[in-house]
């Protein structure tokens, strides 16, 4: 499966530090365009403190609307990093070492991103101090244990510095290899960040373990951290969000967003940091089986959730179901991400051309991505906009332009956070890709060469 | 330690696999027709305690005599029957640890026979649909009977198709081995006439990945049935989407479980210590740890939506099956099945041991088994399942002497049959043992031996 | 006994573990030994010593502490203003459990990473007996002997196949 050149370790050094010890002009021009969006958006936020939540298209009875739908897609998106790293690393798949630093890295700024969201979204996001953070001399009183808002920045802080504490473990013996390539200020600096790191057997050995002893840690907060999130809905009484199912649907849907957001990120790394030595068609074909195990699950989840939706037959709830499905926009909504999330990539990646072509997967994995955006909103504005038992509290939702501006910012901040990440740091674990190099073998069988991987135990 | 030459297989050629397995295979020993004469006993008794039920009939005020019926059903549905899951998932995987027990784990797939025989009677003993909720929503003509056994029969049918297309060649291996006689015959006829040439190996791994992907994806349908017309339909006022899921997890938990104390037994009593070491253990144990986190995590999905949505319906239902009439079922439960697998199982000791996961997996077996007493016994203990809401809460039935008789024949005959079934089909998979010890190296490394090890196609 | 400090730089891992087997024969105590490498090789490739490490400590402190704080923080807020809310209980269980589940975990992966750190000797203000090209894949053997066994170890590593000998600074 990994029958390819050897590269020495100078040549891997050297391809993966590209971009950290110059400057590429491509580089410079797509981080220019997407700080732009970035500071539109912080502009449009800053429009919106100004005149007040009424410039968004949030009124009663929709007061969660885009930005609590982009939180969760964010914290969706996080999911791949420990789904890649953690799971893989834990059952040796020896083809997730190219993929696990840049998921790991979408993670942390996937989720600071999506941190974002819910301030954004506050109106007065200063006030959020008051109800997260633990004191109570200014207002006589502490935050809420009890309520799902308080258990949500509880989880994701959690799994943030949990994220950041990974990617700098691992990021360490790179750190020692840009400290032993640099000079001058660079050198002082990535030495005190690479903490004196010298490679013994004492050193290696622990980094080994503390991969998969974080990996273990890390793989229950990663699963109640969107469980939690999804709690804000289940453990509500609005019709359709009171479902036991939400919190592993929730968790099934963000692997799902989460795992196709790495594929295009892989495959948008290997073009343009020229990374072909290291991403092979192996590894998206890898992904791609993957994910069509945890799309074929999130369906099952799907199901669940709708025939249960009917199991009582209690009204309300019909009535949301009926809004979600017959009547436009959300009928179209509906047949638009259940087509794009599930109806067209999982039967493509049943074909094995289709898996290992960077075209086909890119496309795929985007539209996987923007299903399950619709997948979200559909969950969200429709229950608000039918939540009450009486009609005449009945109403539409549709986002203004400043709403659409953030979220087209998050995106446009996390690929700048990534770019800018990349131009410090490499993005291909550079120690990994060397020893996964080492333990590439063959073993022949009869007059066939078979690859084969070294097992150490 | 490291200069110690692993190990590559149970013997270190396809030869000595063979002689070895069908030696054991040949024997019938006399401890084996004890034990059979034993367990045909507590069949016998079974069919007894079946007679004395059937003795009350199927109406309203006899429908919670047959709970302990339907839990046992459960009970095998989510042990027995699912071990051929593991089998097939492990397949898929490549795993090359899974070569030994696959086997073993497919020959289960015949306890589908005690699963049809035990569905019959349940069926019978339900409501009729009218005035209560179902999956069926009342609507489709035969439903639950035809569908259910549709669906069970499937499932079934599936497992012994797999089981017959993996073990042909071990059959034919088997018919040449054995001396004439009409079991010898049996097995020619069974082997159908295998030469082993390309195409016919050939067709066999695509039939063999495809009955498992299938029998993969007919399980949690299965198990979906089983607790939407077992339990689910007959609470009044219970509305728990996540419990389908729920219960492929548990069957998951159950089916690594029952395979753990399987390959302990044929270590034991069988001489099979070769070929089930302490790979197969330790490999296994990880996933069994992981199950156990995940039964806590589904539990808690339903119990925390209930718990904080209040709903008088739901309230009920969590005081009928977890805080009240059920409660010391579901602390067996939550201890065998959660904490007590979770507190050995973290410590790598234990799970890098015999001892360890098969003591932690004779818990979780007992735990199942009072798992699913506490959903079904429960459920079926419901006089009128057409009420809003659960209102009175039926008293805690005990098991009485019928049912316990019921109980000891239906597992006794699953054994029988995985014994009768394992003189006809040999209980470890020849072919693929071989197939590993050609894919698995040993080959020193620089100062220490580490294995080599490739996929098979 | 004054001590010295000898770093051999190898390019082939052959020669280093050649170069291990031989200061291994001639009385070289392992614990005096050890090996620098750009990547990690399979354990007791060099037959170096293995080290010993109680890293298992350091996530169950971690979740002890996790746990007690979080026990802290949501019972004390409950009992300290005590508000019904919701018609749930004044000390809920439910929410509790997620928030201390959380913290646990917070606090076992915290101490989890500072144990890795600590079992590690990092960090390290001194690089001492280093060579830069460690990275670019050469594998260093620092021998750490009497001054008496040093020429002897420098020897060895010569013929070993050493391609340059690193002497620590008097």
């Amino acid at each position: 499966m990994y029958y390819r050149r050897t590269l020495t370790d100078a040549q891997i050094n050297k391809e993966l530090l590209d971009v950290v010890f110059r400057t590429p002009t491509w580089w410079v021009i797509l981080v220019s365009a997407l700080g732009l969006m970035v500071a539109i958006g912080a502009g449009a936020f800053g429009f919106m403190m100004n005149k007040g939540l009424g410039v968004t298209g949030l009124h009663q009875p929709v007061f969660w609307g885009f930005f609590i739908t982009n939180f969760i897609f964010w914290v969706g998106i996080s999911h791949a990093g420990v789904m890649i790293s953690a799971i893989l690393r834990l059952s040796q798949a020896e083809w997730r070492r190219p993929m696990v630093r840049a998921a790991e890295t979408m993670t942390v700024f996937a989720l600071m991103t999506s941190l974002l969201q819910p301030l954004i979204h506050a109106g007065r996001p200063w006030r959020i101090f008051y109800w997260v953070f633990p004191y109570d001399w200014a207002r006589g009183i502490w935050p809420d244990v009890r309520s799902p808002l308080v258990w949500d920045p509880t989880a994701i802080i959690t799994y943030l510095t949990s994220s950041i504490l990974f990617v700098y473990t691992a990021l360490i013996p790179d750190l020692a290899i840009i400290r032993d390539r640099s000079t001058g200020w660079k050198r002082t600096v990535y030495g005190i960040l690479a903490l004196g790191w010298h490679g013994n057997p004492r050193q290696w050995k622990l980094q080994g373990i503390a991969g998969i002893l974080l990996s273990a840690l890390i793989l229950p907060v990663f699963v109640s951290v969107h469980s939690i999130v999804s709690w804000d809905f289940g453990v509500s009484l609005v019709p359709s969000w009171h479902v036991t199912v939400f919190a592993p649907y929730f968790v099934i849907g963000a692997v799902h967003s989460g795992v196709s957001a790495v594929v295009t990120l892989m495959i948008v790394m290997r073009k343009l940091y020229k990374l072909e030595n290291y991403i092979w068609e192996e590894h998206i074909d890898a992904v791609a089986r993957l994910l069509i195990v945890v799309a074929t699950a999130w369906l099952f989840f799907f199901w669940l959730d709708i025939v249960f939706a009917f199991w009582l037959k209690e009204e309300q709830e019909l009535t949301v179901w009926n809004l979600r499905l017959f009547e436009a926009p959300w009928s179209w909504f509906f047949l638009v991400f259940i087509t794009a999330s599930y109806i067209i990539p999982v039967p493509l990646w049943l074909f094995r051309r289709v898996r290992r072509s960077f075209t086909w997967m890119l496309w795929t994995s985007l539209l996987v991505n923007v299903g399950m955006f619709l997948e979200r909103l559909i969950i969200i504005v429709p229950a608000l906009m039918r939540k009450g038992p009486w009609t005449f509290n009945y109403d539409t939702y549709a986002p203004s332009i400043v709403e659409i501006t953030l979220v087209v910012a998050s995106i446009a901040l996390v690929c700048f956070l990534l770019l800018v990440f990349s131009k410090f740091f490499p993005l291909i674990p550079i120690w990994e890709i060397k020893e996964g190099q080492r333990l590439i073998e063959e073993v022949k069988v009869g007059n066939r060469v078979v690859p084969a991987l070294v097992k150490e135990d | 330690m490291h200069n110690e030459v692993p190990e590559i297989g149970p013997y270190p050629t396809h030869r000595e696999v063979a002689q070895d397995v069908l030696g054991k295979f040949q024997v019938i020993s006399s401890r084996y027709w004890i034990t059979m004469a034993v367990l045909g006993f507590l069949v016998l008794l079974g069919i007894v305690g079946f007679v004395i039920r059937l003795n009350d009939g199927f109406d309203n005020a006899s429908r919670a005599n047959w709970g302990y019926l339907v839990a046992t059903l459960a009970f095998i549905v989510t042990t027995f029957t699912a071990m051929p899951v593991i089998s097939a998932g492990l397949r898929l995987t490549k795993a090359n640890w899974r070569r030994s027990f696959t086997r073993m784990n497919e020959n289960m797939a015949l306890t589908g026979i005690v699963v049809m025989a035990l569905l019959i009677p349940a069926i019978i003993a339900l409501p009729p649909l009218e005035g209560r909720m179902s999956i069926w929503f009342e609507w489709p003509q035969g439903a639950p009977m035809l569908w259910d056994i549709m669906g069970y029969g499937t499932l079934v049918l599936i497992g012994l198709v797999m089981l017959w297309t993996c073990a042909v060649p071990d059959l034919a291996a088997a018919s040449e081995y054995l001396p004439a006689s009409p079991r010898q015959r049996f097995i020619k006829w069974l082997s159908l006439g295998w030469i082993g040439g390309t195409r016919q190996w050939k067709i066999m791994y695509q039939a063999t990945l495809l009955m498992g992907v299938m029998y993969l994806l007919t399980y949690p349908l299965v198990q979906t049935l089983m607790i939407s017309d077992f339990n689910h339909g007959l609470l009044p006022g219970y509305k728990d989407a996540i419990i389908p899921a729920t219960v492929v997890v548990n069957g998951l938990q159950g089916a690594v479980a029952m395979t753990l104390v399987v390959m302990y037994c044929m270590r034991r009593f069988a001489g099979y210590e070769r070929y089930f070491g302490i790979d197969q253990f330790w490999a296994l144990s990880k996933p069994l740890l992981a199950f156990s986190l995940l039964w806590f995590y589904f539990f808690w999905a339903s119990f925390i939506t209930f718990w904080y949505g209040r709903q008088p319906g739901e309230s009920e239902i969590l005081r009928f099956l977890v805080l009240e009439e059920y409660r010391v079922h579901f602390l067996i439960s939550l201890f065998l099945n959660f904490i007590a697998p979770l507190i050995a199982l973290v410590w790598s000791p234990v799970r890098k041991s015999i001892w360890g996961p098969t003591i932690v997996s004779v818990g979780i077996l007992i735990g199942a088994f009072v798992n699913q007493v506490r959903l079904f016994v429960s459920a079926f203990s419901v006089v009128d399942p057409g009420q809003h809401v659960l209102d009175p809460r039926p008293a805690t039935q005990w098991p009485a002497a019928p049912d316990v008789m019921i109980i000891a024949g239906s597992l006794a005959a699953c054994i029988m049959v995985f014994m009768a079934i394992s003189k006809i089909i040999p209980v470890v998979s020849i072919w693929e043992v071989a197939e590993g010890l050609r894919l698995v190296k040993v080959r020193r490394y620089l100062n220490r031996h580490v294995r080599v090890i490739s996929k098979s196609h | 006994m004054a001590n010295k400090k000898l770093l051999g730089l190898f390019q082939d891992p052959e020669q280093v573990a050649g170069a291990m087997t031989q200061l291994h024969d001639k009385g070289f105590p392992p614990e005096d030994i050890d090996i620098y490498s750009g990547s990690p090789y399979p354990e007791g490739s060099f037959s170096e010593h293995e080290p010993e490490t109680r890293l298992y400590m350091f996530p169950l402190i971690g979740a002890l502490v996790g746990f007690a704080l979080g026990l802290l923080w949501t019972a004390g807020t409950q009992i300290s203003y005590p508000l019904v809310t919701g018609g749930k209980p004044l000390l809920s269980i439910p929410p509790m459990t997620i928030i201390m589940y959380e913290n646990t975990m917070l606090g076992a992966i915290i101490f989890t990473v500072l144990g890795v750190l600590f079992e590690s000797r990092l960090p390290r203000k001194n690089m001492g007996l280093y060579d830069t090209r460690i990275t670019e894949g050469y594998i260093g053997i620092i021998v750490d002997c009497p001054i008496e066994q040093a020429a002897e170890a420098e020897s060895l590593l010569k013929k070993a196949g050493a391609e340059e000998i690193k002497k620590e600074e008097e």
